[in-house]
């Protein structure tokens, strides 16, 4: 199959996805047991009937279901996604601010992660059953079952308050401003603008969210090189490989891991769709004013044209992600070439 | 991957060191407040929040106001003096000629009538506030004439809040605003006062980043005492542990709200000072009047049986502070205090709930917000109640709900049992009659009528809103505190203290019951 060919139709697949998940998002959001009159109006204006219309008439919630979400749905294909009834502002400059910075955090995120992660596990499988295997395995182990929430607070309390190496929470330091903005990622936009002193803020103010996310996911990432690595080890080519006189660590290194590869690469889509959309207790503990932080006062406040565009942004996201991903496995796996 | 490792590991060490320690010096006298952002807006016509008060008491002016103390009196503000008719329905401002706000326009009459106007029109948050206000005129160029519907003792205290700011009417025109009947369809003004403010208080509105940052500046035409800082920064810390962690490092000056035991951690730590005093929020467990969603719990003399059963003095175990005799607001004017309050008495509870009908037990459901506020964890005291409410033969199953969704089933008067907390809409007596038939928690949240109270406490009830001899006050609100005593269907449980912390330089922090934080009167030591 040729390359081309391949990337057309994953695309196509894409799309009934895409509109699978506005549908799905719209019921969801509006099957919820609570009512955005109530959560937006003062107490006492819920016994006026004309503030109920007009509310009801601003915000199109006097038209049937299936009208809203046909306006919502055409509305969006023009790239407008509604004014969120919380902040009174277009929901596309809300998510345009927020996201650059969760993109930020969950990039150095993942890379942290997979480098601990693919670290470990490597570990683990090349040194089975020693003291190496175990260590690792419980470091993996503490990274999956303990509360992200329990290690941000832990970072925070111990680097931050006590120790007094790493900057704390927020984007910058408090009494810093931001760089002027061009992607409004901070470290990038003071690159740019050759500003090293916001520059360095900035990322050291990254260092913990992102390693708490890290820690988080590579447990995940670590325990599925281990056992994929593990099961290439015993394969035959790679006896061949030692029987040919190659170095240990081209045996593992080259056809090792390239082989071991594919099952680790969707952990690791999947786990930077996860840090981008999942990061919520991680932006609150750590004051860092993502997405996933707008989505929750979204959630709460009944906010649905800011729950709808967030939830088809994350929707984007996962596709997005599993879509490079799919990509991704035709470079590393001959077997879906010849298919 | 090994050299990605190092590069990584190079960037954490250069960003740890280079950041952690990146010496940030400052010409500005500069206040940063660790908070938990709720605003909704800062245009006072619209906003209607904790946060939304404490920014605008410095970015605006009211016509009178409280001490930076207590809200024990009424000082002038805008209005230099004023007169009350016989009446007692015409209020006669005469504004003070020194006054002028931030761009430096001198403030008129004109500014009152447009700013209360506006308010009333505005269909905003808090516009249902002037709802009791007839009518408001310019008699001349520094005096406005106020008519209320009818005498309200009230009044004065009601207008010190932030919702009644005098705003530049001549800039909120300018910017789309209007005080027109229709304002709540034609006013434009909104996105430009959330972003600065047109006000006359020391403090002007700088930036406004929701869920993010607050900004202000120093007002340099201030009509009064200009104030220490130059710049006020109120940073979003969701988390009261991030807020303490910050607090520590001293990147923040003040910890707006962390919990009791997080407050508990900091005492020793000399950079470090701990205000601890009586707050305002009554926690309580309301039951609801109409049989068809309390079942049992309808019946007085099993709402006696709760108040009985409950441990009060585990409540203030737990958060300090005091065990309510009722709803009214710990410290107002004829407040029964704790002598009054009941105690726990397990016998007495078993005895009313066998004169009910329910010597066997009965099984309650609890329903209330998976929430915390100012430190107070409503599943910590659901547990309690549950486990208090045992020993009686009471079988609590707690459901908590979203904040949202339980405040829609509790505000419309839908819930059976629940569990709730009630901070004051004034800071005055009247307030309590919220929790009487008729008033707002009573009636239109739990179901109590009128009609269901002897016609000698409905007498009360009216003549409690229009009496302002004390003494004649302080009669009607002890028999209507009784009354709910025996025969309401509420059990308040505790009025939590609030407790504050701050770096030890900072000077001059009080907790204020109106407006919380008073940013004007810190310093900080030389």
């Amino acid at each position: 199959m040729s390359f081309l060919r391949y990337f057309v139709r994953r695309l196509f697949l894409v799309i009934p996805i895409l509109l699978g998940i506005t549908l799905v998002a719209f019921i969801i959001a509006n099957a919820i047991p609570a009512d955005p009159i109530v959560a937006n109006l003062p107490p006492n204006a819920l016994n006026d009937e004309d503030t109920i219309a007009a509310f009801r008439k601003k915000w199109g919630l006097d038209k049937p279901l299936h009208e809203q979400y046909l306006t919502y749905l055409g509305n969006l294909l023009q790239g407008d996604m509604g004014l969120s009834i919380k902040w009174r502002k277009p929901v596309s400059e809300d998510i345009a601010k927020r996201l650059p910075a969760t993109i930020e955090l969950a990039t150095l995120g993942i890379m942290y992660g997979v480098v601990l992660g693919v670290g470990l596990g490597l570990v683990s499988a090349i040194w089975k059953d020693t003291w190496a295997d175990y260590v690792a395995r419980v470091i993996a182990l503490i990274g999956v079952s303990f509360p992200v929430f329990l290690i941000a607070l832990i970072f925070l309390n111990v680097f931050y308050a006590q120790l007094s190496i790493a900057a704390g929470p927020g984007r910058l330091h408090v009494l810093m401003r931001p760089p002027p903005t061009v992607t409004g990622m901070f470290t990038i936009d003071a690159l740019l603008n050759g500003d090293w002193k916001t520059f360095s803020n900035a990322l050291s103010h990254l260092i913990l969210p992102a390693l708490t996310l890290a820690l988080y996911i590579s447990g995940i990432i670590s325990r599925i090189t281990r056992s994929s690595l593990l099961e290439v080890l015993n394969q035959d080519y790679m006896r061949t490989a030692r029987a040919k006189g190659l170095r240990e660590r081209y045996v593992i290194g080259i056809h090792g891991m390239r082989n071991s590869l594919i099952p680790v690469v969707t952990v690791i889509g999947l786990s930077y769709g996860n840090l981008l959309v999942g990061s919520i207790l991680i932006e609150s503990i750590f004051a860092y004013p993502g997405i996933g932080f707008y989505m929750f006062r979204a959630s709460t406040s009944q906010d649905f044209p800011a729950i709808m565009g967030v939830s088809l942004l994350f929707a984007f996201i996962y596709v997005g992600v599993n879509f490079v991903v799919d990509i991704l496995y035709f470079f590393l796996d001959p077997r879906i070439r010849v298919a | 991957m090994n050299r990605l490792k190092y590069i990584l590991a190079l960037l954490t060490l250069l960003a740890l060191f280079l950041g952690a320690f990146a010496g940030l010096a400052q010409d500005e006298k500069v206040l940063v407040i660790g908070w938990k952002e709720n605003t909704d807006a800062y245009d006072p016509a619209n906003g209607f929040t904790h946060s939304t008060h404490i920014v605008n008491h410095v970015t605006y002016s009211q016509l009178v106001t409280f001490p930076d103390e207590n809200a024990g009196e009424i000082l002038p503000l805008l209005a230099a003096s004023w007169e009350i008719s016989e009446d007692g329905t015409v209020y006669t401002f005469s504004l003070d000629p020194d006054a002028v706000f931030a761009n430096g326009d001198d403030i008129n009459s004109d500014d009152v009538v447009f700013s209360w106007n506006r308010l009333k029109h505005r269909d905003g948050n808090p516009s249902f506030l002037a709802d009791g206000i007839d009518a408001v005129e310019a008699i001349d160029d520094d005096t406005v004439a106020v008519t209320l519907p009818a005498p309200r003792p009230s009044f004065l205290s009601e207008i010190t809040s932030g919702v009644f700011s005098i705003t530049n009417a001549d800039v909120v025109r300018a910017n789309g605003g209007t005080d027109a009947e229709d304002a709540a369809e034609t006013d434009t003004a909104g996105a430009y006062l959330d972003s600065t403010s047109a006000g006359s208080g020391p403090y002007v509105l700088d930036l406004w980043e929701p869920q993010n940052r607050t900004e202000l500046v120093r007002n340099e035409n201030y009509w009064r005492e200009q104030p220490y800082f130059d710049r006020v920064i109120f940073q979003h810390m969701p988390e009261g542990a991030t807020q303490k962690a910050a607090l520590e490092a001293g990147d923040i000056d003040l910890a707006f709200d962390l919990s009791p035991d997080q407050v508990a951690t900091l005492e020793g730590n000399e950079a470090i000072n701990i205000y601890k005093g009586p707050g305002v929020l009554t926690h309580f467990v309301i039951m609801n009047t109409d049989e068809q969603y309390s079942g049992p719990f309808a019946n007085p003399t099993v709402q006696l049986a709760v108040r009985y059963a409950l441990d009060y003095e585990g409540y203030k175990t737990l958060w300090g502070g005091v065990k309510p005799a009722t709803n009214m607001t710990a410290g107002f004017f004829g407040n029964l205090g704790e002598e009054a309050a009941f105690s726990r008495d397990l016998d007495k509870a078993r005895e009313l709930l066998a004169e009910a009908g329910y010597a066997d037990g009965l099984d309650m459901l609890l329903e209330y917000p998976d929430f915390g506020l100012g430190g107070v964890d409503f599943n910590t005291n659901a547990q309690k109640i549950q486990a208090d409410l045992a020993e009686v033969g009471i079988n609590v199953t707690l459901q908590p709900g979203e904040l949202q969704v339980a405040l829609d089933k509790y505000r419309s008067g839908l819930h059976g049992v629940g569990y709730w907390l009630w901070g004051p809409d004034i800071l005055d007596s009247l307030d309590f009659l919220s929790f009487m038939p008729g008033g707002k928690v009573a009636t239109e949240r739990n179901n109590w009528q009128l009609e269901d109270v002897p016609q000698e406490i409905q007498d009360a009830i009216a003549a409690a809103k229009v009496t302002s001899e004390p003494e004649e006050r302080l009669r009607l609100f002890t028999m209507l505190q009784e009354y709910t005593m025996q025969h309401g269907p509420f059990a308040p449980f505790n009025v939590p203290d609030v407790a504050t912390a701050y770096r030890s330089d900072l000077q001059g922090y009080i907790w204020h019951p109106h407006w919380l934080l008073d940013v004007q009167i810190l310093s900080r030591a030389m």
